[in-house]
């Protein structure tokens, strides 16, 4: 009977109950779309900007991590590398040598980041074969005799202004101190987006590297493609144990993204609490209106107020008939919310949003990692469910004052319409 | 036990050197001044005088909906003026039932409904729901009327749903304050003598308000209120 009542008196002010669940569910929509919008864009920052150098995890020696020397480094075998893809969580992985070196031709020549790579590995691990914009990438096998195979970023390609089919030399000091060099032949070009690859990747078959660098069997990194973003840290410390085991002789960083690209992380951090203002803006905005409703009904029905308590009604139970009015009211709204929010994020997950009408570039660079002018929310269950709770909440504690002032009403001058 | 003694021994309302005065910011308004009075069980008594006399306050401090500034009300012997409002609720929902003169029923609820709601916060189960109302609805005339809501009904439909209110909450007195102020004379007459009939069959004791003399002509007691006190306490020997 009390819910009846509730809903009755809702609905004997439609107009003000649509403004006010309207306006709940607004902010509610809002709250959703924005937290998956952020969500959206700073899973695809931190995917671009782990997809093709740290990803998610990255093994290191631990003096490596310190200075990256040529000389630490650790053994790998294909077996080690198939026990770390055989753990939870972990959906590609790819082991590398890093040599720092110069190369290019008689007439110029650059530093560069020489990236042995096992090229199905690297391919699986990272986008770099769909980055590929002249030539194509690493074959699976490498040529043994003549010049090896390299895959350049393309920045790097234009200064040296080499070509598919050009020659490069490489000259490095190599792991036992000698001076290693190589004859590679130019077989593909990328544009990532990550500025540190396209300005001084080269991509060589990892057997090729090891023996530039003078480092058999031997690796300076091993990264792990892993799904969740947010579980990296998690990942992490369960691969610790793990590559203690494989790699028993020396002491191992294994370091989530968060770990490896700390301003990537703050920024994550800053939009999560950017949320928490919007929250209490945007909510701040929306209590204010329903308290204002209800505070202007429960005037407006003093001398029912009145009569209600004359017949038994309780102040107790007048306040609670009070506070389920406003309850139904938000969680009307906050549904309401729900269906418009989530529906318009579904819809911007899969569609994309243009973000080209903001900008006259076709995409945009933002903290070394280029995004494609369409950005995916990311749509998950608690982004929908939590601003609706939210919600929820914040109109029951709305409810609480205007119920607390229904509940004090003076039964007599109530009935007889004196104030 | 002694106290239910006493209240069986005991008037069923006690009215005792009631005072109640009322603060207008400097204004001192002084609504009762002193009133005695005992209302026996099963009486039909009309309070009697002109607007402004105190009826209302008197009214209210008996139903409980306010409290006295000195004096008290007793009902059945209890002392019934400075409980808490909770208590006061509660008492009211159990021995009061109530007529005002408008705006009596909650507005988005049928007529059976508002007749109901007491029921349901006594915790009546709905047979007994139907074994009380049905037999009312039918005897104020309104068994058809039972699921308009109020603005679908006449003022005088309106006033008999109060009274059917009033009296499914099976109370000691129904409190009725100028009941028949905003009905024309003829409805008034029909409303008066309905409330005159069930307080023959049902032995509920009415005390109503009014300023209305042919309504105070079918009262069987007649107090008369001026300026906060009583002037004439009349009975009718007939009856
Ligand atoms: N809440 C109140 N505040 C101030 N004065 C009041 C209040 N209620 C009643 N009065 C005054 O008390 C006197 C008695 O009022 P009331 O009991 O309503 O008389 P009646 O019902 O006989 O017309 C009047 O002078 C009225 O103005
Ligand atoms: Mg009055």
């Amino acid at each position: 009977m009390i819910v009846r009542l509730a809903l009755r008196n809702l609905l004997r002010n439609r107009w003000r109950s649509v403004l006010t669940s309207g306006g709940v569910a607004l902010a509610v929509a809002m709250m959703i779309w924005t937290v998956s919008f952020l969500d959206g864009w700073m899973g695809a920052m931190v995917r671009g900007s782990t997809a093709l150098d740290s990803l998610q995890v990255q093994i290191e020696r631990a003096d490596y991590v310190e200075e990256p020397v040529i000389y630490r480094s650790f053994a790998m075998t294909p077996q080690g590398l198939e026990r770390l893809q055989g753990e939870a969580g972990v959906e590609a992985v790819s082991a590398r040598v890093r040599l720092f070196g110069l190369l290019g031709d008689e007439q110029r020549s650059q530093v560069a980041q020489i990236l042995g790579v096992d090229p199905q590995l690297e391919a699986q691990a990272t986008p770099v074969e769909e980055a590929v914009v002249q030539g194509r990438w690493l074959s699976e096998q490498d040529i043994v005799d003549g010049p090896g195979e390299v895959v350049l970023g393309d920045r790097l390609a234009r200064q040296l202004k080499a070509e598919v089919g050009d020659e490069l030399v490489v000259f490095l000091e190599a792991a036992d101190g000698s001076l290693g060099n190589d004859v590679f032949e130019v077989v593909g070009v990328v544009r990532t987006g990550t500025t540190i690859i396209d300005r001084q990747a080269a991509y060589v078959h990892l057997e090729r590297a090891r023996y530039l660098g003078a480092l058999e069997g031997q690796v300076h990194e091993v990264v792990i493609g892993a799904a969740d973003l947010s579980q990296a840290p998690a990942l992490a410390q369960r691969l610790s144990p793990v590559i203690e085991e494989i790699v028993n002789d020396q002491e191992m960083a294994v370091r989530p993204w968060q770990e490896v690209l700390p301003s990537i992380a703050e920024m994550v951090e800053l939009t999560g609490s950017s949320n928490a203002v919007m929250y209490l803006i945007i909510y701040l905005v929306a209590s204010l209106g329903i308290m204002n409703t209800q505070r202007m009904s429960a005037l407006e029905r003093r001398r029912e107020f009145g009569v209600l308590m004359a017949i038994g009604v309780s102040p107790r139970r007048l306040f609670w008939i009070v506070v389920l009015e406003t309850v139904v009211l938000g969680v009307m709204g906050a549904l309401l919310g729900v269906l418009l929010g989530a529906g318009l994020s579904l819809y911007h997950a899969s569609a994309g949003l243009d973000l080209s009408i903001f900008s006259p570039q076709t995409s945009f660079s933002y903290m070394g990692v280029s995004f494609d002018e369409r950005i995916y929310t990311a749509v998950e269950l608690r982004t929908i469910v939590e601003p609706a709770v939210v919600m929820v909440v914040v109109s029951l504690l709305c409810g609480l004052w205007p119920a607390t002032q229904s509940a004090r009403v003076a039964i007599a001058p109530a009935i007889s319409g004196r104030s | 036990m002694s106290d239910s003694a006493a209240g069986e021994d005991a008037p069923l309302i006690e009215v005792r050197d009631l005072e109640r005065i009322y603060h207008q910011g400097e204004v001192e308004v002084r609504a009762l001044r002193g009133i005695n009075l005992k209302v026996e069980r099963g009486e039909f008594t009309a309070l009697a005088g002109p607007s402004g006399s105190g009826k209302t306050t008197l009214l209210n401090m008996i139903g409980c909906l306010d409290d006295p500034s000195s004096g008290e009300v007793r009902i059945e012997g209890e002392r019934v003026s400075g409980m808490s409002r909770t208590q006061a609720a509660e008492y009211r929902l159990g021995h009061i039932g109530f007529v005002f003169q408008a705006y009596n029923l909650i507005p988005v609820l049928t007529a059976w409904e508002n007749a109901e709601f007491v029921l349901l916060m006594q915790g009546v189960s709905r047979e007994e729901r139907h074994a009380i109302l049905d037999p009312l609805f039918e005897r104020v005339g309104l068994a058809e009327y039972k699921d308009r809501k109020p603005h679908e009904m006449s003022g005088g439909q309106q006033q008999r749903v109060a009274v059917v209110r009033a009296l499914g909450s099976r109370p000691r007195i129904v409190l009725a304050d100028e009941p028949t102020a905003n009905l024309d004379s003829a409805t008034s007459a029909s409303l008066l003598d309905l409330m005159l009939e069930l307080n023959r069959e049902r032995g509920v004791t009415f005390v109503f308000s009014t300023h209305d003399e042919m309504v105070i002509e079918r009262a069987r007691r007649v107090i008369r209120l001026d300026s906060g006190r009583v002037v004439a306490d009349e009975r009718d020997e007939g009856a």
